[in-house]
C-alpha cells in the first residue's frame, strides 16, 4: 500500500577535507563559489505533506536512509490532543548547511532542524498557513511567506525569534535571495504582483507584474541576472531582469499545471528546469536564448525540483509516485529513482546539495 | 402647564410617534417584524442574488448519474463543489467588506481551483483550460438604497411596534 504524500526534497553535504566554502555555484548561491561533487556525505530531503516527516536520502547511492517525524499521518494528527505538526510543506536552509528549516502549512510553524544530529532544534510558530522559508545569504535571518495573510515574517536566525514583518501583497508564495544578498524576491500566490525587497531595511524596492495571480515558485540565477518563477494557473514560466528595474524579460508558455523552476549550470551551460505536472514532463531551457532544449517524461505529476551542488543532477519530486526522479543534467535523461515510500503530494522545493563547513559526522 | 394638558400632550405625541413609527414601518420590508431577514439594500440583493445562482448551479451539477466507478462519482460531485465554492468567494470579494475575509476569499479559489485540475489529474480525466485564477474582482460600491431609510428623529427603525 503505498500512502500518497508530497515532498521536497534538499541537498547538504559534510566534508572534512575541504575548506570552509558557504555555497556551491549552483541556485540558490552565486557562480563565483564552488561547485561540489556529490559524495556519500550528501544529503537530499524531502517534506513530506500527508505523512508529516521528512525523508534523508543518500543520493551518491539514491536511497532513502530515514525519515525525521515531525508529526502523524492521519487520523492521528485529527486528535484535539495532537502537539505535532500538520502539512509538513516547505523547506529552506542555512548558507552554513547546519540547519533545515521546515515549514508546516496546517499548524502554523518554521521548524528548525540540526543537519549534523537530524534533531529538531526549534519550532518557531507564525502567522496563518505559511508556506515557504528561506535564509538570507548573509544567515542571519530566515524570511517565511505567511501565504495566509498578506506579511513575510522575518525570524532570527539567532533566536528563532520572529524579528518583523514585511507587508507585501496578499499571499506571498515563496521567496528567493540574490546571490549577493541585496535583494529578496517574493511571489504572490493570489494577486498578480512580484514585490522586491531590500534585505538590508525590509522596504519594498520594486514590482514585476505578474502575467497571473498564481505564483508558488522562484528562482535566482547564480550570475545574478535574472530571476524565474512559475504561474500553475496559466501556465506559463516568467523571467525578469534581477536587477534594477526588475523588468520583464521574458514569458514562456509551459504547459498546464506549470509546478517550478530551477537553474542549473554545468559545462553545457546555463539552464532552467520547469516542472509541468500537467503533462508529467520536465522542459529544459536555455537561459541565454529562451530556446527549449529537452522534454524529459518523467513520472505522476512532477512538483519540486532542486540541484545538485555540482549542476550535474536535479531532483524532481512527483506528486502522484512513490519517489522522486533523478535527471543527469548532462544527458537531460532520468538516471534514477529514489524510492521514499510515500508519495509527494504537494512538493514545495529540494535543496541544492552543499559541503558543510565542518563535518557532520564524527 | 395643568395636569390634564399635560396629558394631553403626551397622548398626542404618543400618538405622533405611533403615526411615524406605522409610517416607518410600512416603508420598510413588513418582514422586519420578526419574519424573514431583512434585505437592507441594492448592495445586500446583488450579493445574496450571485450567491442564490452559484448554489443553484452547484447543486443542479451535483446531481450526477452514478457511473459504478466511486473515484469517478466522487470526481464528478466534488468538482461543481469546489466551484460553488469559488463562486461563493468571488461574490464575496465583489460585494464584501472584511479585508480578512477576501484574502480567504482568494485563497479559496486559488486551492479550490487547482483541486480541481488535481481530481481530473487522479482520474485521467482532461484538465480544464488553463486560466489566471480570477482573484482580482473589482468591489463593487454601494449604491443609495431604494428605500428610504430616514427615520423621525430619535426613532429606532428597528422599534417593534
Amino acid at each position: 500500500m503505498n500512502i500518497r504524500t508530497s515532498f521536497a526534497a534538499s541537498l547538504l553535504a559534510g566534508s572534512m577535507l575541504l575548506p570552509f566554502s558557504a555555497f556551491a555555484g549552483q541556485a540558490p548561491a552565486a557562480a563565483s563559489d564552488p561547485d561540489i561533487a556529490i559524495s556519500s556525505k550528501d544529503r537530499v530531503y524531502a517534506a513530506e505533506q500527508f505523512s508529516n516527516t521528512v525523508s534523508v536520502s543518500d543520493p551518491s547511492t539514491n536511497k532513502l536512509l530515514g525519515v525525521i517525524k515531525l508529526g502523524d499521518p492521519q487520523p492521528g494528527n485529527l486528535s484535539p490532543l495532537y502537539k505535532g505538526q500538520v502539512l509538513v510543506h516547505g523547506m529552506g536552509f542555512s548558507p552554513d548547511h547546519k540547519t533545515l528549516a521546515v515549514v508546516s502549512i496546517g499548524s502554523n510553524s518554521v521548524t528548525f532542524i540540526d543537519t549534523a544530529t537530524n534533531a529538531v532544534k526549534h519550532t518557531t510558530y507564525v502567522g496563518r498557513s505559511p508556506h515557504e522559508a528561506f535564509f538570507t545569504p548573509d544567515g542571519k535571518e530566515v524570511w517565511v511567506t505567511v501565504r495566509g495573510e498578506d506579511y513575510i515574517s522575518v525570524i532570527d536566525a539567532a533566536t528563532f525569534e520572529e524579528k518583523t514583518q514585511i507587508k507585501v501583497p496578499a499571499g506571498p508564495g515563496m521567496q528567493i535571495f540574490s546571490p549577493d544578498g541585496k535583494y529578496g524576491y517574493i511571489c504572490s500566490s493570489f494577486n498578480p504582483d512580484t514585490v522586491v525587497v531590500s534585505v538590508a531595511d525590509h522596504h519594498i524596492v520594486g514590482h514585476v507584474k505578474q502575467e497571473s495571480p498564481f505564483c508558488p515558485n522562484i528562482a535566482a540565477s547564480p550570475d545574478g541576472k535574472q530571476v524565474w518563477f512559475t504561474l500553475k494557473d496559466v501556465g506559463k514560466t516568467q523571467v525578469f531582469n534581477a536587477q534594477a528595474p526588475f523588468d520583464h524579460i521574458k514569458t514562456i508558455d509551459t504547459g498546464p499545471i506549470t509546478n517550478h523552476v530551477n537553474l542549473v549550470t554545468n559545462k553545457n551551460g546555463s539552464f532552467a528546469y520547469v516542472t509541468v505536472g500537467g503533462l508529467n514532463e520536465v522542459k529544459v531551457f536555455r537561459t541565454d536564448s529562451f530556446e527549449q532544449v529537452a522534454t524529459i517524461p518523467v513520472g505522476n505529476l512532477p512538483h519540486g525540483i532542486w540541484p545538485s551542488g555540482d549542476g550535474t543532477r536535479v531532483y524532481v519530486g512527483l506528486e502522484n509516485a512513490d519517489q522522486f526522479a533523478v535527471i543527469d543534467t548532462l544527458t537531460n535523461k532520468v538516471v534514477a529513482n529514489i524510492p521514499i515510500g510515500q508519495a509527494p503530494r504537494r512538493s514545495p522545493m529540494f535543496q541544492t546539495p552543499y559541503r558543510m563547513a565542518t563535518a557532520w559526522r564524527t | 402647564m395643568t395636569r390634564r394638558s399635560y396629558g394631553k400632550s403626551i397622548a398626542v405625541a404618543a400618538g405622533l410617534l405611533l403615526t411615524s413609527s406605522a409610517w416607518a414601518a410600512f416603508a420598510h420590508d413588513p418582514s422586519q417584524h420578526g419574519h424573514a431577514p431583512v434585505v437592507a439594500d441594492n448592495t445586500e440583493a446583488a450579493y445574496l442574488a450571485e450567491n442564490d445562482a452559484a448554489m443553484d448551479t452547484m447543486m443542479a451539477d451535483m446531481e450526477v448519474q452514478p457511473t459504478g466507478d466511486i473515484d469517478r462519482d466522487f470526481v464528478a460531485m466534488m468538482t461543481p463543489h469546489h466551484q460553488g465554492a469559488i463562486d461563493m468567494a468571488l461574490a464575496v470579494l465583489k460585494y464584501g467588506k472584511n479585508e480578512q475575509l477576501k484574502r480567504i476569499a482568494q485563497e479559496i479559489i486559488v486551492d479550490q481551483q487547482q483541486e480541481i485540475a488535481a481530481m481530473k489529474l487522479a482520474i485521467g480525466d482532461t484538465l480544464p483550460p488553463s486560466g489566471p485564477a480570477p482573484t482580482q474582482v473589482a468591489p463593487e460600491n454601494t449604491p443609495a438604497p431604494s428605500s428610504p431609510s430616514h427615520t423621525p428623529q430619535g426613532m429606532d427603525p428597528n422599534m417593534k411596534m
